[in-house]
């Protein structure tokens, strides 16, 4: 009696079709049908009546990802959203919120379960796990029918995601700029005791900046001029990368798998093993022990931006360019001066922070890849998504492209502000601060485009897909041991990073290196590069 | 009585207090230097550390949650009447469950007890669980989504009650009641539930604590912000003012240099456990002892 | 259907209906629970074995044999991680057992109903905060710049130089311990004290009218009648010795890469190495490996016990 029972139990869960297999597009079976039906049952009779016409408007979910919870104004610019979309290309979209916490845990369960997204945002996650386990509908046949601008964008840009097999699985927004410059910024407030060069552009050594540190001690011995915290250092996240005078390439995949020291090299080498990282380390080390960094820099609670928002830090360490220059302006205050620690370069981009999928559960693929096309072809659609209702929300100032806040509106009380930078071709987005407008990004992009890495010249990309397992165990090497070393807080340097070294061996950092090096200069080759 | 004490008893007693009170220092201290956290000044926090009196007083801390009090008035309602109603219920079912598993004459018993105990040890992960809950069940946005999966009723509380049933109740007494010709739910309810209330008021307050601090079911089964439960809620402030502090600047326009971000999670924590700890005098009048077994015969 | 138990009483073969079937009324609801709970998700368990690929769905992506269960093994950490949760358990079950019966039995020497009240409430206090909370508050203390302990006591024994706690091993065994004992001690205690009072005070008074004094009234009432409760816990945390709290050894210790020795266990271990991968089949595989060894080792501890004490037995 009860096997039965257990047995009519377990068919009514295999008839919801969830394991027979789901998925909207693909021809999964009659097991999948019963699903397919209950999950549209929010607007069952107009999907089903539906005949093939012209004139139909289809209905799209896409995923919004936010931070900082939803705004009263949602629907008002979902309103504003479909006023451009139905009439443009007859789809209807509902916005599906989702704090970026949960869309690292619910994605998963949400496609094993057949829940509907058409279009899904997947943020600081890697879009290749996805597509490698089915939860991606490969892309190129929708890019070639509906998706021309983004193809055109993506012959200038690397902003499509393309897997070992030649599907096309995703693609990122076209950014305000490309390329990058390692760079430590100084809160403004100690511009008065250091002495600084004249030369804007001038690239800073490790000593320089260390003598720029000794005189912020010395006016201020109860401050830490340089800003390194261990919570905000992991294997995807090196701080040193950025003040340590590196001009490195790693190929799109992280320097797990090794990087190009210098914009004239093809060697790949264990940036690690290298001297010059070493001597940062050494460096970092003095530093260290002179009282220019936190003494529990490696454990502490507090962020990085806690530490120089309480002055007890003073320094930031990020990327040089005009849109985090207008940031770090807007966070640590106007004087803000960027100390440039490497030349402006292009390195081999890959577009993996942000990538935009239609995932197996849609059900308008068609509709999601024309909503997709138009966002990155119309300004206006991506403006009205990314910063609200003109006039509600922001208004435009004199100056080309660059807005504000309206008259009694901020951040605060604005009811539409959360949304993350993602949306279509974001060289055409308003900026706040024309610091970060079009022209300075042009500029910059153009300097760093006259410098490229011999992998960024077409834009070389590692194939990781055999690996993945290997560089999960490096990058748990390198988040054991980068906080203590990079933060200078190895009682024993040596003997840390010599058993950092071999951890990483053990770990297999090398295969991988030789691997990598195998599919460059194939690629070298073919492409005829050098 | 206090005749009969003798001069050890009273030794023993002093002994007592002063492990007590040592285990109750360690206990408090942390705590209050939690409170005392959660009210100093963000930026003191952070150039000094926590100290148990604040050297720079401030409820910013507070001031900014309860700049959300509407949501937080209503999520507190959720969580009170989600802990209310799966206390009361998985107390029942277990109990119910419990005794039935003592009754080792009853035939399959065994069987059934090995495969409750079976459930501790192996599980399909959180993906099967949800395709059951979301795909079969449907209790996704519903009240049922933060009641049921994983909480309501586990092995281990059933295995515990179920010792202290076969040890503290005398089989006797169940026989005894049989013989007078008590039915068994009866005898559930007559014997079995006044005699276990000190083992009620034990995995009361063990699934009452479970239900009070979960966020995982919010997380999976809940996306109407209506039905956001108190530790949802606070869960998705302190991730977001982790964000805003740290990576605000994305979005121009907001002053992020005064975001309590250290404190508001200590603020937080007093948030969540205080008003459980207003609740726990009720459990704790359960914990009575003098119950002889004179008094159930009669 | 027939249990071996009523095999083994010929005398009493004639099955009482109405009584079995009240008392699988009684269980019902549980069972159905369980079923929908447990049973019907376990199906996932050949997530462990399988690539997945959701658009074949789960039953039908290609087996994989053991692929998923290389990573636990390939590392070079499995002897160390293994070693640290069985030992760490092994702590935590002899002082987790011991320590609570103590102050459960001296909590119930307290006559004062106040006193006793408030030391109860007070010692639960850590049991109710998270245990991110606690890793703050652990850090206020050991913090190496602004750390209680390195500030302002041992200052006071005229010790100047100040530990790093976060970055030398040979303290955290300890200091582990300590934290979760603090933390659990309130509601371990309240378990066995729910024993305790519902012992029938009678045998205390027929115990005291044969002269006992108060060690032996403990010894040979108090804790033979905790026995059944101990064995049940004691079985039940054999059958966890492969799991650990994530929280102690993952939020408590900052995640330190200096002291993995001694505080990286199984779950922080697939934690740090499966956080950014998404990968189900793979921790399907740890939790597999995990349920694995806790069903021998609870299957072993429950035949033993079978053996020395048939009563006790789980199953």
């Amino acid at each position: 009696m009860k096997k039965r029972l257990m047995a009519a139990l377990l068919a009514a869960v295999l008839g919801t079709g969830v394991l027979a297999g789901c998925g909207g597009g693909s021809d999964s079976g009659s097991a999948a049908a019963p699903a397919a039906e209950s999950q549209e049952s929010t607007e069952p009779a107009a999907e089903a009546a539906a005949p093939a016409d012209n004139g139909e408007v289809k209905k799209i979910i896409v995923t919004w990802v936010h931070y900082a919870g939803v705004g009263s104004d949602m629907q008002a610019v979902t309103d504003a959203v479909n006023e451009i979309t139905i009439p443009e290309i007859g789809v209807e979209v509902e916005f599906m919120p989702m704090s970026i916490n949960d869309t690292m845990t619910k994605y998963s369960t949400y496609i094993a379960s057949g829940e509907r997204m058409d279009c899904m945002l997947l943020l600081f996650q890697d879009p290749l796990q996805y597509y490698n386990n089915g939860s991606l509908e490969p892309l190129n046949d929708l890019l070639d029918t509906y998706g021309q601008t983004i193809k055109g964008l993506a012959e200038e840009f690397p902003i499509t995601a393309t897997a070992a097999d030649g599907n096309i699985y995703g693609f990122a927004p076209v950014d305000q700029y490309y390329g990058t410059q390692g760079c430590v910024y100084l809160k403004g407030k100690y511009a008065d005791v250091v002495t600084l060069n004249e030369d804007p552009d001038h690239v800073y050594t490790m000593d320089e900046l260390g003598e720029i540190f000794a005189q912020v001690k010395a006016a201020y011995p109860e401050v830490y001029p340089y800003n390194v915290v261990g919570n905000g250092i992991n294997a995807s996240n090196i701080p040193g990368l950025f003040s340590g005078g590196f001009v490195t390439d790693n190929m799109g995949s992280g320097v797990h798998s090794g990087v190009l020291m210098g914009t004239d090299s093809t060697t790949i080498v264990d940036l690690f093993e290298t001297e010059e990282y070493y001597n940062y380390l050494k460096t970092v080390k003095e530093w260290f022990d002179a009282g220019y960094i936190l003494p529990d820099a490696a454990t502490t609670d507090s962020t990085g931006t806690d530490l120089l928002n309480s002055d007890v830090t003073a320094t930031a360490l990020t990327a040089f360019n005009p849109i985090v220059y207008a940031d770090e302006i807007a966070n640590m205050g106007e004087g803000t001066i960027p100390l440039k620690t490497t030349v402006p370069y292009y390195a081999s981009t890959a577009a993996g922070l942000v990538t935009w999928t239609i995932p197996v559960t849609a059900q308008e693929p068609e509709a999601a890849m024309k909503f997709y096309n138009l966002v990155y072809s119309n300004a206006d659609l991506m403006n009205t998504i990314m910063w609200g209702i003109e006039g509600k929300h922001f208004v435009k100032t004199d100056e080309e492209g660059v807005i504000a806040f309206p008259e009694g509106v901020d951040a605060s009380n604005s009811g539409y502000y959360n949304t993350f930078g993602v949306w279509g071709d974001r060289r055409d987005q308003y900026v706040w601060d024309p610091i970060a407008g079009k022209e300075p990004n042009e500029a910059y992009t153009a300097l760093t485009m006259a410098n490229k890495t011999k992998a960024g010249i077409g834009n070389y990309q590692f194939d990781t897909s055999a690996f993945t397992g290997q560089l999960a165990n490096i990058d748990t090497v390198l988040n054991q041991y980068l906080p203590t070393l990079e933060t200078g807080s190895a009682p024993d340097l040596d003997d840390a990073y010599n058993k950092f070294i071999s951890a990483l061996k053990s770990a297999g950092i090398d295969t991988i290196i030789a691997e990598n090096q195998k599919q460059l200069d194939a690629y070298l080759e073919a492409n005829g590069i050098q | 009585m206090n005749g009969i004490r003798s001069s050890e008893e009273k030794m023993y007693e002093f002994i007592s207090h002063i492990i007590m009170i040592i285990l109750s220092l360690c206990a408090f201290l942390p705590f209050w230097l939690l409170i005392a956290a959660s009210f100093t000044e963000e930026h003191t926090a952070v150039r000094e550390g926590y100290k148990f009196i604040p050297s720079q007083f401030s409820a910013a801390a507070y001031s900014y949650i309860f700049q959300q009090w509407a949501q937080i008035g209503r999520a507190y309602g959720v969580t009170l009447l989600v802990t209310l109603l799966g206390t009361v219920g998985s107390v029942l079912v277990i109990m119910m469950a419990s005794y039935a598993l003592t009754q080792k004459d009853v035939p399959g018993i065994g069987v059934v007890s090995f495969l409750i105990i079976f459930t501790m040890l192996f599980n399909g992960g959180i993906v099967p669980t949800y395709l059951v809950y979301n795909n079969f069940l449907h209790v996704k946005n519903t009240i049922f989504g933060l009641l049921l999966p994983g909480l309501f009723c586990s092995a281990f509380n059933v295995v515990l009650v179920r010792s202290y049933i076969s040890s503290n109740i005398p089989s006797a007494l169940i026989e005894a009641a049989e013989i007078d010709g008590a039915g068994q739910f009866r005898i559930f309810s007559k014997v079995i539930m006044p005699l276990s209330k000190p083992i009620i008021a034990t995995i009361g307050l063990l699934n009452g604590v479970a239900y009070w601090n979960d966020w995982t079911n919010g997380l999976y089964y809940i996306n109407d912000a209506k039905l956001y439960s108190i530790q949802q809620l606070l869960n998705e402030i302190n991730n977001n003012i982790q964000y805003l502090s740290s990576n605000a600047s994305s979005i121009s326009g907001i002053d992020t240099s005064n975001i309590p971000s250290n404190t508001v999670r200590m603020a937080i924590a007093v948030v969540a456990i205080l008003p459980i700890l207003c609740l726990y005098p009720f459990f704790q009048k359960y914990f009575s002892k003098g119950i002889t077994l004179g008094a159930v015969k009669g | 259907m027939a249990s071996s138990k009523a095999a083994s009483k010929p005398k009493k073969k004639h099955i009482q209906w109405k009584k079995t079937i009240a008392i699988y009324t009684l269980l019902a609801p549980a069972l159905l629970y369980f079923l929908f709970n447990n049973y019907i998700p376990m199906f996932g368990i050949v997530i462990a074995f399988k690539r997945i690929n959701y658009r074949l769905g789960i039953f039908k992506s290609p087996w994989c044999g053991l692929e998923n269960f290389k990573f636990l093994f390939s590392s070079g950490n499995a002897w160390m991680i293994t070693r640290n949760t069985v030992l760490y358990n092994l702590l935590f079950i002899v002082v987790g057992t011991l320590f609570p019966i103590v102050v459960a039995i001296a909590l119930n020497e307290i006559r004062n109903k106040f006193a006793s009240k408030t030391y109860q409430t007070l010692i639960l206090l850590p049991y109710l905060m998270s245990m991110v909370v606690v890793s703050y508050l652990v850090y206020a203390f050991l913090g190496g710049e602004t750390g209680y302990i390195n500030n302002s006591i041992l200052p006071a024994f005229g010790v100047e130089k100040k530990i790093q706690f976060y970055q030398e091993s040979k303290y955290w065994p300890f200091i582990l311990l300590f934290v979760n004992q603090w933390k659990s001690i309130g509601f371990n205690m309240i378990l066995y004290y729910s024993n305790i009072i519902g012992i029938s005070p009678e045998y205390y008074e027929a115990a005291r009218i044969d002269g006992a004094n108060k060690w032996q009234q403990i010894t040979n009432i108090t804790i033979p009648s905790l026995k059944p409760t101990i064995i049940t816990l004691l079985i039940l945390s054999v059958g966890r010795m492969f799991y650990s709290d994530f929280g102690l050894f993952y939020q408590v210790p900052k995640n330190s890469g200096l002291i993995y020795n001694v505080t990286q266990t199984i779950d922080t271990f697939v934690y740090n190495t499966l956080m950014n991968q998404n990968n189900i089949g793979m921790s399907s595989a740890a939790g597999f490996y995990q349920s694995l060894v806790g069903f021998v080792l609870v299957l072993t501890a429950n035949a033993v016990v079978k053996k020395i004490s048939p009563d006790d037995a789980m199953f």
